[in-house]
């Protein structure tokens, strides 16, 4: 049977060849169709993600006339697609400068190259933004320029931030200028130190004043990178440096005179110097301290000559001023000649001889303790009772002339010895009843008490008095100072009586102060160490 | 001065000698001394020639005057004087605004090495 198999090439059979040919097509067309269909969606997904994309986009032709836009740049720009098409982007772009759009179209038309960079437009609206801007040329399979695809991403409000941030850096740099210009020129020598008394800053006029590298004492204990004297040359212990003192009280401190405390510097040259000291708290709690001081020579000189004048008039005031003290004392002594007006008179030149001297005195004394000649000298030991009670009766006289009376209590028995100066004791004794009894009225007691306690005698002068305010205590003890009251009742008063008891009596060990202070009471006190209490010390 | 001072040691019955400088001072006193006239010395420190200190000295120094009492009378009230003063024999120093004639005269008798006549200076 081999009737199915041609021996013979078969003959074309058009009937054959149709369908094939048809059925050749039909697949084609399925095929094509389907890629195209394939394609078609492959767009559409592309589209999509270009419309859904948060960013600008935009597609141009060559000459950038804009051809597409997405929601992203609609948004951005507030342009819709169909008022931006016809336009370029200057739509709301050239606020650029013209060298910029040249650089850009160089960029990517002449080269061929994508573009970025940051770009400030304008919104419809008229707000203008920041954008980083990316333009990338698109060409075809063919090589041929066809566009070209701009993105761009809202920048401004990190571009505000940033600005932000620029101005606050400046303000800072500024603000650091001028502090470094107001430490470096500053006459007054300036260092900090931390809670360990470490130096963290130092200013140049203190390298100066002291003689050292701030690169040398940086993070440097202050106490080992320079030494601290007082006048006399003897050293400071640390304890008592005021830059610890501060540290470990937290409390301000300033010196009263340049005299105190000298630095020592390279070379064993002396600094005596005025300072403040402020701690620098954090949280209530001591994290370093402050120190500016200043150079105290000149002032010191000042302070010096001041006080050496003051201590040469004195004293050429005293050989007249003793001379008229004696010789109003030799008329009042012989005036058995004198008419009794004439009597009144020498009496009336004995009480002025003798207030002139008082202020004279005051003056010497005044001097002396400005000098730092020590107020106490040739030092005895003295029994108190005894020495009060002597004391009061010369007083008596005093008190007598102002119809006052002065009353001795004695509540401590047993002999109260403390060792220190019969004149400096005698001094402020003097100044003290002399006020008690000058400030309070006629034909009222002025008491004295003596009291023991704590290793100290303790002395009260009190009297009936004139009240004296908060604001007027806290300067009482000041030199030259006087309350109003007191210049009223004793005008010729200079205001040193209570300063020159309070650095007497501070010289001895003891303290002095106000008790109470109105018009019923006013008590001035004061303490010596007793002699005892020394030598159980010792 | 130096006369109300005599007038009041004489009044108090004292012979009284007056010298105007140191240097006159300390002549009178050691053309006296052989008779051993002077109970006591009064010593101004600021004087003419020779201060009183140098004075004080030379008293001090000369074996036959040297138990010779001597006040010093001064204006100057510095410690520094009053301790060289002292140091130097003298046997008080009296700061003249501090003290009456009267209280001067009374330590006086107090101080004089015996007899009854005083020498004041200046």
């Amino acid at each position: 049977m081999n009737s199915f198999i041609p021996t013979q090439p078969p003959k074309m059979n058009i009937f054959f060849i149709i369908p094939a040919v048809i059925s050749i097509a039909v697949f084609l067309w399925i095929l094509i169709s389907r890629f195209k269909k394939s394609a078609d969606q492959d767009v559409k997904k592309y589209l999509l993600a270009l419309e859904s994309a948060s960013n600008h986009i935009i597609i141009t032709d060559v000459n950038g006339m804009i051809l597409y836009a997405n929601k992203g740049a609609e948004k951005m720009t507030g342009y819709n697609l169909e008022e931006m098409k016809g336009n370029t982007p200057r739509l709301w772009g050239g606020l650029m400068p013209g060298e910029f759009y040249k650089k850009l179209w160089q960029t990517k038309k002449d080269k061929l190259q994508v573009f970025s960079g940051e770009i400030k437009n304008r919104r419809k609206n008229q707000d203008e933004y920041f954008a980083l801007m990316r333009i990338s040329p698109i060409i075809d399979q063919k090589g041929n320029l066809t566009g070209f695809v701009s993105t761009e991403e809202d920048i401004t409000e990190r571009k505000q931030k940033e600005e932000e941030l620029r101005v606050e850096k400046n303000k800072l740099v500024e603000a650091k200028a001028k502090n470094e210009a107001i430490l470096a020129s500053m006459g007054d020598g300036l260092f900090a130190v931390d809670r360990e008394g470490r130096v963290i800053m130092i200013n140049a006029q203190a390298e100066r004043l002291l003689g050292v590298l701030k690169n040398n004492v940086l993070d440097k204990y202050y106490y080992e990178a320079w030494h601290m004297e007082n006048e006399k040359g003897a050293a400071i212990p640390l304890e008592k440096r005021p830059v610890q003192v501060v540290l470990s009280t937290g409390k301000r401190t300033e010196t009263m005179t340049p005299a105190d405390y000298v630095y020592v510097r390279k070379g064993d040259t002396r600094l005596a110097v005025a300072f403040t000291i402020t701690p620098i708290l954090v949280g209530g709690a001591v994290s370093g301290a402050v120190v500016v001081f200043r150079d105290g020579t000149m002032e010191k000189e000042i302070d010096r000559a001041k006080s050496e004048f003051i201590s040469i008039v004195s004293h050429q005031l005293r050989t007249p001023v003793s001379g008229l003290g004696w010789l109003t004392e030799e008329l009042e002594f012989d005036s058995k000649n004198l008419t009794s007006k004439q009597k009144k008179y020498v009496k009336d030149l004995v009480t002025l001889s003798k207030r002139l001297i008082g202020l004279i005195e005051d003056l010497v004394n005044f001097s002396k303790i400005e000098l730092k000649t020590p107020a106490i000298s040739e030092i005895k030991s003295i029994e108190i009772n005894d020495f009060i009670g002597e004391f009061v009766k010369e007083m008596e006289a005093y008190a007598a002339l102002k119809k006052h009376t002065i009353i001795l209590k004695k509540e401590v028995s047993g002999p109260l010895i403390v060792e220190t100066s019969e004149k400096a004791l005698s001094k402020v004794l003097q100044n003290l009843i002399s006020n008690a009894i000058d400030y309070s009225p006629k034909n009222t007691p002025v008491m004295i008490n003596a009291d023991k306690a704590d290793g100290f005698v303790k002395i009260l002068i009190s009297s009936k008095g004139t009240a004296i305010s908060k604001e007027e205590q806290s300067h009482l003890f000041e030199k030259f100072y006087r309350t109003e009251e007191a210049k009223k009742i004793k005008p010729e008063g200079m205001g040193l009586g209570l300063y020159i008891a309070k650095v007497i009596i501070e010289e001895a060990g003891g303290k002095v102060g106000l008790g109470s202070a109105d018009s019923e009471e006013v008590v001035f006190w004061f303490t010596i160490p007793l002699k005892e209490a020394m030598i159980n010390k010792n | 001065m130096l006369n109300v001072l005599k007038d009041r040691f004489e009044a108090d019955d004292w012979e009284v000698s007056v010298a105007h400088d140191g240097e006159e001072a300390i002549q009178a006193i050691e053309k006296e001394s052989s008779k051993s006239k002077f109970d006591l010395v009064l010593l101004d420190l600021l004087m003419p020639k020779k201060d009183g200190f140098s004075v004080l000295r030379d008293i001090k120094n000369n074996p036959e005057l040297k138990n010779l009492s001597i006040i010093v009378l001064s204006n100057l009230g510095g410690d520094e004087d009053i301790k060289k003063a002292l140091a130097l024999g003298a046997k008080d120093y009296f700061v003249k605004t501090q003290h009456p004639m009267s209280e001067i005269v009374e330590k006086a008798k107090k101080y004089k090495s015996g007899g009854a006549s005083a020498k004041t200076k200046n």
